[in-house]
């Protein structure tokens, strides 16, 4: 893995930015991919690959959503208590999306900008020092 | 009842342009053919080909991320399409239960993003799959195959246009534009559908259909030797009551269409005997040709035995390239657009001897 | 007048059987074929496992088509279950002008050597694209014969010339929905009077290196290595991507009047068929499965048929988590009341999912289906998914009177196909 730059927030909304065809400036921290930005599940995909690229690392499958909020998917209370603490962590986020539970399907939802830029700081704290 | 079927609208992309770019470009005899830019063809018997250098998708594609999961022949399949249906003048409503019929003879493999992806040989050899899978695991994009799937041509189109109704993309060579118009006919005779938007879409000015083309002997037999093309034509194909009764402008009919393996006289002799024409009431023959004397077409002797006069032939890939799937469709669409009314026969053969023929009539009658 | 479709002769190359009676016994067993793959090296994949054909060889009564040997392994298991269903048939093979062979092709099967050599060898390293060392090493690799070179359209071109059918001809292409709709494009030309016969059918291998590479890309298949038997899970609750599986199914469509003019023994009837395109996303069906109940509706509608009708359906069901939620949602909304009666069942679950081939291959299980009143399962289907609430026959087969049934295929692009396939009735 290869040291993140300095303006992160800026690169990884440059690289969703250019998966998804959108100005730069239509993309911002707290924007869901799929609902504000349109993306699909190849678009994750996309994306997956082209931060892979740019940062040199590889992103087991699921773990760039699962690591968001570090619950087991299947157990809905444990959803629930996962998505109260995004609540606090992301206050600008859409949630009047979801007046109810949002349940197991609706988790990629939550993904936004900010989960990559959560993701990647998480994976440079975790590489060993010194590792390349 | 027998459903009659017409052709309401028409577009196209060539190496000139629009179709009626086209239209104009080959009445005044212009050739679109020049040295390939996309590749470097310098060590090819053939560097030349009709290449749609001009042509810009992004105007056709909503959202525009759409256009990463497209090819070229998707693109132009798109941009014939949606200049067909602004030509018959259809709104969103009336497409939504259109048909879709793309013809296209196959894909390419992204030569470089794959030759990219593996590295030099020099890193390693491709024919090692642990090396191999690797290297494309690792590099290569992983929307590689969606690129490269030959249905996404009509399923873009559909996407594009909002037509939910039947669906499909013929594969057989370079017959399956003219068959693609023949089947839509066919969907709308057998009440499938209304409203069909048909065509075909193609390149053969892609890395390995050059590669093939010399390996094939394409390339070779003197003049005038093989120019590969490029583009798109697409028909609104509609059954005629339906046209009529939105007050569609009728350009002609559709009336007789056969494929058949191994004889393109037996395709034309069924078109024309489904259309009621006899032999010396066609005005014009077009035949999708390709000089090399093993793909010889509708040869001297089966003429005689259709025609008792020597209708008129007329000829455009001589000024496009070769279109393959898509050529015979957009020398209908010129013809269609540019001559006086009357009846046409287009023929068109692949390779393994398919052979496909459509019947058109420019005065449609009450 | 209407003229009426009828099924005169099967040919079936499949994983778990290389003829009807085999395959169809196979199936009522709930016995699955998939494995880790054997055919080449798989330790850089995250999917190891198929369902394959192994040591295929031409056993046909007949003579090989000739080139046999040159062929690619698509085009090998077409002509062999064409050879297997005109034999079943008992056409006479020589000179039927009326005979028209429509097959759905696959897409892949790359000459490996020839495109990926040729590839790589353009890529000096310093950003240029070598174009003359590309040409150079695909004049080096490349199998120069025709037929060896096999194209999109060869295979329905090359079954036509062997057998010297020389009525309409076509290969089609959607995807994995193109199974159906070969049959569907089949039954069209009779019925239209293009053609009395037509063979019609798939055959594909997505099973080579680049085609298990391009699914792994995608996240399409599951990686359940470690059990392949329990890897395709349609409609249970840890499904997690298909199986690809290879092989060819080839039915002998008949006008009645015409087969039974020549006493032909009549399999079943095709009754209707039904395409639609769902117009929403490349992969992502449509959330309500518009494309997927507008393909059932529509095969109805030409059958003359209402939901109530149908006894059966054979799913679509390829162990994806969205196709399989989506497939029920469609279904359900579909049959209304009438989707708790209904059984349904995937024939992926045993035998992956034969992608071009695959709406071929389960027709054929449909019509064997209705022929020997049994319904397969769906196996591995011990923990039901509660977004996919419809009877799958689970794990075990069930006898039970099918006189009408649905085979839905639905494909990457959103086309959507679905035929009715009913007990033949004078």
């Amino acid at each position: 893995m290869k040291p993140l730059p300095e303006d992160l927030e800026k690169s990884v909304i440059g690289i969703v930015a250019e998966a998804l065809s959108l100005d730069p400036r239509e993309v911002k921290l707290h924007s869901s991919l799929m609902d504000d930005l349109g993306a699909e599940s190849i678009d994750f995909i996309d994306i997956v690959f082209r931060l892979e690229s740019e940062y040199d690392l590889i992103i087991p499958e699921q773990e760039l959503w699962a690591g968001s909020m570090d619950i087991d998917a299947n157990d809905p209370e444990a959803i629930e208590r996962g998505v109260d603490d995004l609540r606090r962590k992301m206050p600008d986020f859409a949630w009047e999306r979801f007046p109810g539970p949002v349940g197991k399907t609706n988790l990629p939802r939550l993904i936004t900008v900010s989960t990559i830029v959560d993701y990647l700081r998480r994976r440079v704290d975790a590489a060993p020092a010194g590792a390349s | 009842m027998t459903r009659r079927i017409v052709v309401t609208g028409m577009g196209a992309v060539t190496p000139h342009g629009d179709l009626a770019q086209s239209v104009a470009a080959v009445a005044a005899g212009r050739s679109a053919i020049g040295p390939v830019r996309s590749f470097e063809t310098s060590s090819f018997t053939q560097t030349l080909a009709g290449e749609c250098l001009v042509f810009d998708p992004r105007p056709w594609f909503r959202p525009a991320k759409a256009l990463k999961l497209t090819d070229r022949r998707t693109r132009f399949a798109v941009a014939a399409a949606a200049m067909a249906v602004a030509d018959a003048g259809l709104d969103a409503a009336a497409v939504e239960p259109a048909g879709v019929v793309i013809g296209t003879s196959g894909s390419d493999v992204q030569t470089e993003d794959v030759g990219r992806a593996l590295g030099g040989p020099e890193e390693g050899d491709a024919r090692d799959i642990d090396y191999f899978a690797g290297r494309v695991l690792r590099r290569l994009n992983p929307l590689w195959l969606l690129v490269n799937l030959a249905n996404m041509a009509s399923a873009h189109v559909a996407i594009q246009l909002g037509a939910r109704g039947p669906n499909s993309t013929i594969t057989t060579d370079w017959i399956a534009g003219l068959q693609a118009i023949g089947e839509a006919a066919r969907w709308i005779a057998g009440g499938e559908s209304d409203l069909v938007v048909a065509g075909a879409a193609d390149s053969g000015v892609l890395p390995f259909a050059f590669a093939s083309f010399e390996e094939s002997g394409f390339f070779e037999g003197g003049e005038p030797r093989f120019v590969p093309g490029e583009g798109a034509a697409a028909f609104v194909v509609e059954e005629l009551g339906h046209a009529r009764a939105r007050g569609g402008r009728i350009i002609a009919e559709i009336t007789g269409y056969a494929s058949a393996q191994g004889d393109l006289a037996t395709a034309a002799r069924r078109s024309l005997d489904q259309s009621g024409t006899a032999g010396e009431d066609v005005d014009a023959v077009y035949d999708a040709a390709v000089f090399t004397p093993r793909h010889r077409h509708l040869d001297d002797a089966a003429a005689d035995a259709l025609f008792t006069n020597a209708p008129s032939r007329f000829e455009c890939s001589s000024l496009l390239g070769h279109a393959l799937a898509a050529s015979a469709p957009v020398a209908l669409a010129v013809a269609a657009a540019s001559r006086p009314p009357g009846t046409i026969l287009v023929n068109s053969v692949g390779a393994f001897g398919q052979a496909a023929s459509i019947v058109i009539k420019g005065r449609v009658a009450a | 007048m209407t003229r009426r479709v009828v099924v005169t002769g099967i040919g079936v190359i499949a994983p778990n059987g290389r003829d009807v009676k085999s395959f169809a016994s196979a199936l009522a067993a709930g016995r699955s074929a998939v494995r880790p793959i054997r055919r080449f090296a798989t330790s850089s994949y995250p999917t190891r496992i198929a369902a394959e054909i192994d040591d295929f060889e031409w056993t046909e009564r007949t003579e090989p088509p000739a080139g046999w040997r040159t062929f690619d392994r698509i085009t090998r298991f077409a002509t062999a279950a064409a050879a297997q269903a005109i034999a079943d048939a008992r056409l006479d093979p020589a000179g039927l002008d009326r005979t028209g062979v429509v097959i759905a092709a696959g897409f892949g099967s790359y000459d490996h050597e020839e495109v990926f050599t040729s590839c790589a060898a353009g890529f000096g390293g310093d950003g240029e694209f070598d174009w003359t060392a590309f040409r150079e090493q695909f004049r080096r690799s490349v199998k120069p014969r025709p037929a060896e070179r096999r194209t999109p359209g060869s295979v329905p071109a090359l079954v036509a010339s062997h057998f010297g059918f020389r009525g309409p001809v076509m290969a089609v292409m959607t995807a994995c929905a193109a199974g159906t709709q070969a049959l569907g494009d089949g039954a069209r030309w009779i019925r239209c009077g293009d053609a009395d016969v037509v063979i019609a059918g798939g055959a594909d291998s997505e099973i080579y290196p680049m085609g298990l590479a391009s699914f792994c890309l995608l996240h399409a298949l599951s990686t359940r290595n470690d059990c392949p038997e329990r890897a395709s899970r349609p409609f249970s609750a840890t499904r997690d991507g298909f199986v690809l599986g290879e092989g060819s199914g080839v039915l002998v469509l008949e006008e009645l009047e015409h087969a039974r003019g020549r006493g032909a023994e009549i399999y079943a009837e095709l009754l209707g068929f039904g395409s639609a395109c769902d117009s929403f996303r490349v992969t992502d069906p449509h959330p309500d499965g518009i494309g997927a109940a507008l393909a059932m509706k529509r095969a109805l509608h030409q059958a003359g048929l209402s939901t109530a009708d149908v006894d059966y359906v054979n799913a679509h069901g390829t162990s994806t988590p969205l196709n399989d939620r989506i497939e029920s949602r469609a279904i359900r909304q579909l049959f209304g009341d009438h989707a708790s009666g209904l059984a349904v069942s995937s024939t992926k679950s045993m035998i992956g999912h034969l992608t071009v081939a695959a709406g071929a291959v389960e027709a054929i299980a449909t019509i064997m289906a209705i022929r020997e009143n049994i319904a397969h399962p769906t196996i591995n289907l011990e923990d039901p998914d509660p977004e996919c609430d419809l009877d799958f026959v689970p794990n075990r087969a069930r006898t039970m009177t099918i006189d009408v049934a649905l085979s839905n295929s639905f494909a990457f692009g959103g086309q959507c196909a679905s035929i009715a396939i009913g007990r033949y009735a004078p």
